[in-house]
């Protein structure tokens, strides 16, 4: 009916102009729960992969590891080592080049 | 008022553990991403080296390759002879570090690029291109900063960060390291020496440079070719820069510099050969787990970048939008009251009216609210019906006490609002229906001055302008400031734009062909009156403000009540979207659904989604910005804001001095507002069955406020 139309009041016990009834199932209303269950499950997921993370950078391995706690990434020793044996070989090749 | 269905209704809305939970590690995540990159960006330091020499300095004589022999710095590499390394530094960078690459491949011109973690991360394709092509590449730091300003944690920090994003890239790590703001060994003061010392003692190799052209200052093409080319017989390292500014100049003496040292019998050689080690000693491979670990850094790193770089363009996008949206409802809103004062006078309509008032548990509040609706100085004929919805706290009882010869009681077992909306519905005589909450006191005139706006025969709906009574303590203020800010600024706009999305329920009025158009009062929303005024937009009737149609209600009084109150509606307005999003795309008799569903998804869902995210945003732009624009704005937003109140209050007649409240409003009531719309997101995302929780009431409404 276009607006200004003139209004009629309801005819008693009809059901064509009152169809509401207030107790309509809710929007986003899931009865089985399936919903819920996928959500909390992606929460879930989604929480302990930020836990793991936050450990994560805080322990260092993403390269964070050299915060006052943690360790200095790479082993003194080891590359002393090679650097001593790196000099040593490029003393004799120098020496062989003069 | 309750709910009744076959499920049981989550008792209202609340915050539960596990939301604030969800809530609180995504800020976390985000704060620690925003934390990252402002760190990895923000803090950099710009291209430059040190003094050309120093009187003192403990490296005099030294080459300008260093390692640690015991707890000293030695030189090692022999003399460089006719040999020459050049070396860029502080990039790699999109526009000129390419161009740099282009030329030593075409000249067939080895190079080592010393390059800084936060360009590596941003520029991931370039450093692979250059790894893939042989060239060599070292550590200048992960921000560009100064050694010998730093704590040894930070120092190692600033190694290790650029070690992993490196490694993460190409798979090897980087054992050359050039210290920012480094020259030639001359040049080294005690305290760099004092920092280089412990990293040299770590396994790296300091690179420092036999020839800095101070390209970085752009000194001109001429200068830097002269200062790169050995004039004698022995050449050494040559510094560039590949970044960290404008590199034309580098650019364009590059070939010069190549040709003019090779015709003077020089040959160009990596940094490692000058140190006498194997490629694999300065580019080690890295184990599988840590090729790893560096890809999982750098795509942090990218991440963050990815972040901040759209909250960046997010926050300029809603920047635009809530200063038009203020514009134009202040624009709009002076039009609509001119349009509003050329329209009064003439002879007042008085059409019969019955005036619907569901309650339930409204014993505090009913017989006032009853009586001054009794008491309306109404010429024409009216009824007023209220439907008992089965309260326990005998406000029934009270209402057929009053004895007022146009109430009429309908009692009902709890059945909730729409249910008892209908009732009165069917109960009505007369064919303009006036809805009010039991909680609302009209004043003498609002019903004849609601009923007014219908002498236009295409008016279906009319929203009344909504009061607060009880505004005596802080939270009362703020949402007395809210309602007269959106009575008298919003609505108004929304009349002139034709897509007035919510008829109150406080005050609003319906003509009865309009609501049987649409069946009645639907259950599917917490919202009903969002729904029904939706519906009947889109059914083709207008949608009308009567701004001089004034009802007092009461306010939550507590911060759990609003909350409570605020995640209602917002879950009801994200449900009556939902329902009407049919509308986006068909236009409809009027476009009214297309338009007022875009403005409530936009506006009242997505801001409020967002706003949380612009907030944060602005806490790192002052921390790693430039603090002052932020803070201009938000004090030109908070001004302006300032400005639509002032004129609002004007509107309504409302004294002006509460406005003391609106700065505070910033920071606690407008984080609730956003966290219902989060919270309601969340159930509609549970698929949760919220149940209607009233506020407490106290009875506290003073109409003399005004």
């Amino acid at each position: 009916m276009p607006p200004g139309a003139p209004t009629s009041r309801r005819v008693e016990g009809s059901d064509r102009v009152w169809w509401a009834t207030g107790h309509e199932t809710p929007v986003f209303f899931d009865e089985r729960g399936f919903r819920a269950k996928l959500v909390r499950l992606a929460a879930t997921c989604s929480l302990l992969l930020v836990a793991a993370w936050l450990a994560l950078v805080v322990s260092g391995p993403f390269g964070f590891g050299s915060l006052p706690a943690a360790q200095f990434l790479v082993p003194h020793a080891h590359h002393h080592h090679h650097l001593d044996a790196d000099l040593h070989r490029h003393s004799k090749h120098e020496a062989r080049e003069s | 008022m309750s709910r009744a269905g076959s499920a049981p209704p989550r008792p209202g809305p609340t915050l539960p553990r596990a939301r604030v939970a969800l809530i609180a590690s995504f800020f976390v995540v985000l704060i620690l991403l925003l934390l990252v990159e402002g760190f990895t960006t923000k803090t950099v330091g710009s291209s430059g080296t040190g003094p050309a020499s120093s009187n003192d300095s403990p490296l005099a004589g030294y080459g300008p390759i260093l390692a640690a022999k015991g707890h000293r710095l030695v030189s090692i590499g022999g003399p460089a002879g006719r040999r020459v390394a050049l070396t860029f530094d502080d990039g790699p960078d999109p526009r000129w570090t390419p161009k740099i690459v282009a030329i030593l491949r075409q000249y067939h011109v080895p190079a080592t690029f010393f390059m800084v973690g936060s360009q590596v991360v941003r520029n991931t394709g370039i450093v692979k291109e250059i790894a893939r092509d042989g060239f060599q590449i070292g550590n200048h730091t992960f921000t560009h900063a100064d050694l010998t300003s730093l704590p040894p944690w930070e120092r190692s920090l600033q190694i290790s960060l650029n070690e992993s994003a490196i490694s993460g890239i190409t798979g090897k790590r980087p054992r050359l390291l050039r210290p920012p703001y480094s020259s030639t060994p001359d040049a080294a003061s005690p305290a760099e020496v004092a920092a280089w010392t412990p990293l040299a003692r770590s396994g790296y190799v300091i690179a420092l440079t036999t020839r800095d052209t101070e390209d970085w200052s752009q000194p001109g093409v001429s200068s830097i070719v002269r200062a790169a080319v050995p004039a004698g017989r022995t050449g050494g390292i040559v510094l560039m820069h590949d970044a960290g500014g404008r590199r034309a100049e580098t650019v364009a003496a590059l070939p010069q510099i190549i040709k003019q040292t090779r015709a003077r019998g020089f040959r160009f050689v990596r940094v490692s050969d000058l140190a006498g080690l194997s490629p694999r000693a300065v580019e080690i491979p890295v184990s599988p787990g840590k090729h790893l670990r560096g890809q999982l850094f750098v795509a942090m790193l990218m991440i963050a970048g990815w972040v901040t770089n759209n909250l960046t363009k997010l926050v300029e996008a809603v920047t635009v939008l809530v200063g038009l949206r203020m514009l134009v409802a202040l624009l709009l809103a002076h039009l609509q009251v001119r349009r509003t004062r050329r329209k009064r006078g003439g002879v007042p309509i008085t059409p019969p009216v019955s005036i619907l008032v569901p309650a339930f548990d409204e014993a505090k509040g009913i017989a006032r609210s009853v009586r001054s609706l009794a008491a309306s100085e109404y010429p024409g004929e009216f009824e007023v019906i209220v439907v008992d919805d089965g309260s326990t706290d005998g406000t029934g009882a009270i209402v057929a006490g009053l004895g007022l010869p146009q109430v009429r009681l309908v009692s009902q077992p709890n059945a909730g609002k729409p249910a008892a909306l209908n009732r009165a519905l069917e109960a009505a005589r007369h064919d303009i229906l006036v809805t009010v909450d039991a909680d609302t006191v009209f004043e003498p005139d609002a019903l004849l001055r609601l009923v007014q706006r219908f002498r236009d025969p295409a008016v279906g709906a009319v929203s009344g302008n909504t009061k607060v009574g009880n505004r005596r303590r802080l939270l009362g203020r703020w949402q007395h400031i809210e309602y007269v800010m959106g009575f008298n600024l919003d609505r108004r706009m929304y009349e002139v734009l034709g897509f007035m999305p919510t008829v109150p329920g406080a005050i609003g009025a319906f003509r009865r062909q309009a609501l049987a158009d649409i069946g009645g009062v639907s259950g599917a929303t917490l919202a009903e009156d969002t729904d029904i005024t939706l519906d009947i937009g889109r059914a083709g009737w207008k949608v009308v403000y009567a701004e001089d149609a004034r009802a007092w209600t009461e306010a939550p009084g507590t911060v759990r009540d609003l909350y409570r109150q605020r995640s209602r509606w917002a879950f009801g307005t994200i449900q009556s979207i939902w329902k009407h999003r049919a509308a986006l795309w068909s236009r409809g008799r009027s476009g009214f659904g297309r338009r007022a569903i875009a403005y409530l998804g936009v506006f009242q869902v997505g801001l409020p989604l967002v706003a949380p995210l612009i907030d944060l945003f602005a806490v790192y732009s002052i921390l790693f910005l430039d603090p002052l624009p932020i803070l201009v704005f938000w004090f030109a937003f908070n001004a302006f804001q300032f400005v639509l109140a002032w004129v609002a209050f004007g509107f309504d007649r409302e004294p002006r001095r509460v406005l003391w409240a609106l700065p505070l409003q910033q920071f606690v009531y407008r984080q609730v507002m956003y966290l219902v719309v989060i919270d309601a997101v969340i159930s509609a995302l549970l698929g949760t069955r919220l149940g209607w929780r009233r506020a407490e009431r106290t009875g506290d409404i003073e109409l003399s406020a005004a």
